[in-house]
């Protein structure tokens, strides 16, 4: 897969980085000199210094050939053309643009873009679940938040403490996909009994994500 | 009748620098309703004493500053701001989001003119405008000689 980064400063070395380590093709383009520079002298991939909302900017960095293209600069409005250019004159399939104003994913949406974050839902979102369960941490939202993979570590006071997994009435739409206990790790059955420590993975639709955490906490703070 | 109609037309702008200013005043006197929005307060000083439209201090990106200038109800939307981008995005957001009949964003880039097409856009440059009115003024002399 090869993937077009463009703009977004201290971001970029960092998804370069964690892209690399995953060993994809990567393309980076950068208004700045001075960043494209830095970039270079880091990592090895291509780096052009430009403008990415120009056409001719993204044809020479070989946009064509792309499978993604992620537009992370500051300016909701730049990240917008640099997809809808990418996507409409050039064809690339997935296109990702960063947004500063939550509103604007809905928009950019209908606009042509095939996927808008917004930080500031995602850090609410992070928020939000941290202040209700601290002992829960949603580990990845799915589907746009629709599905969630949660890591619950079992403490002294939960109501699943002791119970086998039958014994639990999970929800709907969820499963305990693994219990990490110690160095052991283990897809749990029926008949597997819950011990304080354990760190059970489970894997719900957001919607019934209060019910899990009611089922293994025994209550929903 | 025709007159009535051309004179209820609801115009948005959006960018109050001497290209926006100056249009909000010509329509203005044409009697049309005017609404400008600029994020800086100091830009509608460019405007006319006698200019009697709106004026919306905001940054018009926000969905909600475009619902307070009425933009559900507006007959046309022109976006001046500085930057191509951002014209490029509000006009979308006038003309797919709500269905804005008229909608005209200025550029100043004209090597982008593909993407604009692409995105069925109505753009005007003004470097292109300029460029061709000189082009008319120094071919027009040199015939007149």
């Amino acid at each position: 897969m090869h993937i077009m980064i463009v703009g977004g400063h201290s971001k970029v070395h960092f998804l370069v980085k964690k892209f690399m380590t995953e060993g994809r093709k990567l393309t980076v383009i950068h208004k700045d000199e001075d960043e494209c520079k830095k970039l270079s002298k880091i990592h090895k991939v291509s780096i052009v210094h430009g403008d990415g909302t120009d056409p001719a900017v993204l044809e020479d960095a070989g946009v064509m050939d792309c499978d993604v293209v992620i537009a992370i600069s500051n300016s909701d409005a730049e990240n917008l053309v640099v997809c809808q250019v990418a996507g409409r004159a050039y064809g690339v399939e997935r296109t990702l643009a960063v947004v500063n104003d939550p509103e604007h994913v809905e928009v950019f949406k209908r606009l042509g873009v095939s996927t808008v974050i917004s930080t500031a839902d995602i850090i609410e979102s992070i928020i939000d679940q941290q202040v209700s369960v601290e002992e829960i941490i949603s580990l990845m939202p799915i589907e746009e938040g629709k599905i969630d993979i949660m890591d619950i570590e079992i403490g002294d006071d939960f109501a699943s403490l002791g119970k086998s997994l039958a014994e639990i009435s999970l929800p709907e739409d969820s499963v305990v996909g693994f219990i990490i206990r110690g160095e052991l790790k283990m897809v749990p059955r029926g008949n597997t009994v819950i011990k304080e420590g354990d760190r059970l993975i489970i894997l719900a639709l957001s919607s019934v994500q209060p019910k899990v955490i009611k089922a293994i906490k025994g209550r929903v703070d | 009748m025709n007159r009535n109609e051309s004179n209820d037309e609801y115009v948005i702008i959006v960018g109050c620098g001497r290209l926006g200013a100056h249009l909000a005043n010509l329509l203005f006197e044409s009697g049309k309703s005017v609404v400008i929005i600029d994020m800086k307060p100091s830009a509608f000083k460019r405007l006319a004493e006698g200019f009697g439209g709106f004026v919306l201090e905001a940054d018009a990106t926000e969905l909600d500053i475009l619902k307070k200038a009425g933009i559900e109800s507006a007959n046309v939307f022109v976006a001046t701001t500085d930057d191509d981008n951002t014209n490029i995005m509000l006009a979308q957001i006038a003309k797919n989001i709500y269905g804005v009949k008229k909608v005209v964003a200025r550029v100043y880039e004209p090597h982008r003119q593909k993407v604009y097409e692409e995105l069925e856009l109505e753009t005007i440059c003004p470097m292109i405008l300029s460029a061709e009115a000189f082009r008319d003024y120094i071919e027009g002399n040199e015939g007149g000689e």
